[in-house]
């Protein structure tokens, strides 16, 4: 049972950690990109859309050589105890990153929904830019906000590539469904748990996707 | 002088240099949809980007060349927007409280509110909205009330009526008006002098 058990605990866990420490970078940048105008919105949005079109092994491998051991940043980390290979925080930081672009693009669908005339009253009205963001930019967003968590839920559900790469396969620790699907295929006889895995999959990814659609439909009106 | 502004500002690729200076407390633009009365009250707000020039209120210096002397959140404004943009997701009683500096009951019972408390925007005529939105910008005891066609959506009767408690509220805040409308009756009823936008930007007084 382990089999099945771990792997699909693991997902949910890397998923919803995914989705709960994009949230505050989808919300950043996606409000960012909306106020950003010419050349610099090019860039910066190229730059955080990268994961999407990059085939997530080469994702993984990138993530590697930035937060690897031997990596630009390694020298920083691993004083801290922060260790990435063969970890589930490794694994986090992979489902978290392939997810993160479809995040800031609902973040920022979002934030250009909210009519710019509600900032100017609240603003004439006496509130700084910052309390216009909270009291009336985060609210109105939220839906859409919620929205693009699931979506990023469900883009770290099925993360394999980077993971692969950056963590590596280590049952209970970087074993999400699609590796333990991946492992199980690997080896005799292991169909029959990669059907399950495979349907346990299916099921997720169709309520992830069901929510979304319930949290736009519901924006929408 | 009690409003005195001389602005450049742009509209697409339209500018206008608008200029007026008058002692009245309570004076109204009129002029064609589209000339630019409500861009004007929003480069007097201090929402509109790049806006040069002078402005002042009271004598008090808002804004100079491009240095923005009084940001828009300390230019004490009680601003009523075209549609009333109220809050959507703040009921009635939040969005009359949002600014407001002490207590309200006095608004919303003279603007007939208290059966609407809890109502959300989305649950309100177009008639409900503008009487929340005015009692809102009213509740932030402005210095400057900027009303664009604040009106608009009532019937006869409720205008006068609501003319006249915008009418009492102002007198007692000392505030003054810049009023937008297309209406004849509401120019008469809420101000004291009257000025055409023309497509430059000219003030023309009536």
């Amino acid at each position: 049972m382990d089999e099945l058990f771990v792997p699909a605990l693991l997902s949910l866990l890397v998923a919803s950690l995914g989705a709960i420490l994009g949230l505050p970078i989808a919300i950043a940048v996606g409000h960012r990109l909306v106020r950003t105008r010419g050349v610099m919105r090019v860039a910066l949005s190229s730059f955080v859309l990268l994961p999407l079109a990059l085939p997530p092994v080469v994702t993984g491998y990138l993530l590697l050589l930035l937060l690897g051991r031997r990596g630009l940043l390694g020298p920083v980390l691993e004083p801290l105890g922060i260790r990435i290979a063969f970890s589930t925080t490794g694994a986090v930081i992979a489902g978290l990153v392939v997810g993160l672009p479809l995040y800031i693009v609902a973040a920022r669908r979002a934030f250009e929904e909210v009519d710019p005339a509600l900032v100017e009253v609240a603003r004439s009205l006496g509130r700084t830019r910052a309390q216009v963001f909270r009291e009336i930019e985060l609210p109105l967003a939220r839906r859409g906000l919620a929205a693009g968590a699931v979506l990023a839920f469900g883009r770290a559900l099925g993360e394999f590539g980077a993971t692969v790469v950056l963590a590596g396969d280590v049952a209970g620790r970087t074993r999400t469904i699609p590796l333990a699907v991946y492992a199980a295929l690997s080896r005799p006889g292991g169909e029959g748990t990669a059907l399950t895995l495979a349907l346990v999959s299916v099921g997720l990814s169709v309520l992830a996707l069901a929510l979304h659609e319930l949290l736009a439909s519901a924006r929408s009106r | 002088m009690t409003l005195a502004f001389d602005l450049r500002f742009s509209i697409g690729e339209r500018v206008l240099h608008a200029k007026l200076s008058t002692s009245a407390s309570r004076i109204a633009i009129v002029g064609a949809s589209g000339v630019g009365k409500t861009t004007l009250l929003r480069a007097v707000a201090g929402s509109l980007e790049g806006v040069h020039g002078t402005l002042s209120v009271r004598d008090v210096i808002f804004l100079e060349g491009v240095e923005v002397r009084v940001p828009m959140e300390r230019r004490r404004i009680g601003w009523v927007p075209q549609d009333a943009r109220l809050f959507p997701h703040l009921s009635v009683r939040e969005n009359v409280a949002f600014a407001a500096d002490g207590p309200v009951d006095h608004l919303t019972s003279a603007l007939a509110l208290d059966r609407l408390l809890d109502r959300r925007p989305g649950a309100l005529s177009g008639g409900e909205r503008q009487r929340v939105a005015i009692a809102r910008a009213l509740a932030a005891r402005p210095k400057l009330l900027l009303l664009d066609e604040p009106l608009s959506a009532l019937d006869r009767p409720s205008r006068a009526d609501l003319a006249r408690v915008l009418e009492s509220e102002r007198e007692r805040l000392g505030a003054l008006v810049m009023l937008v409308s297309h209406d004849e009756a509401d120019v008469a009823a809420l101000a004291d002098e009257i000025y055409a936008l023309d497509e430059t930007g000219t003030l023309a007084k009536r």
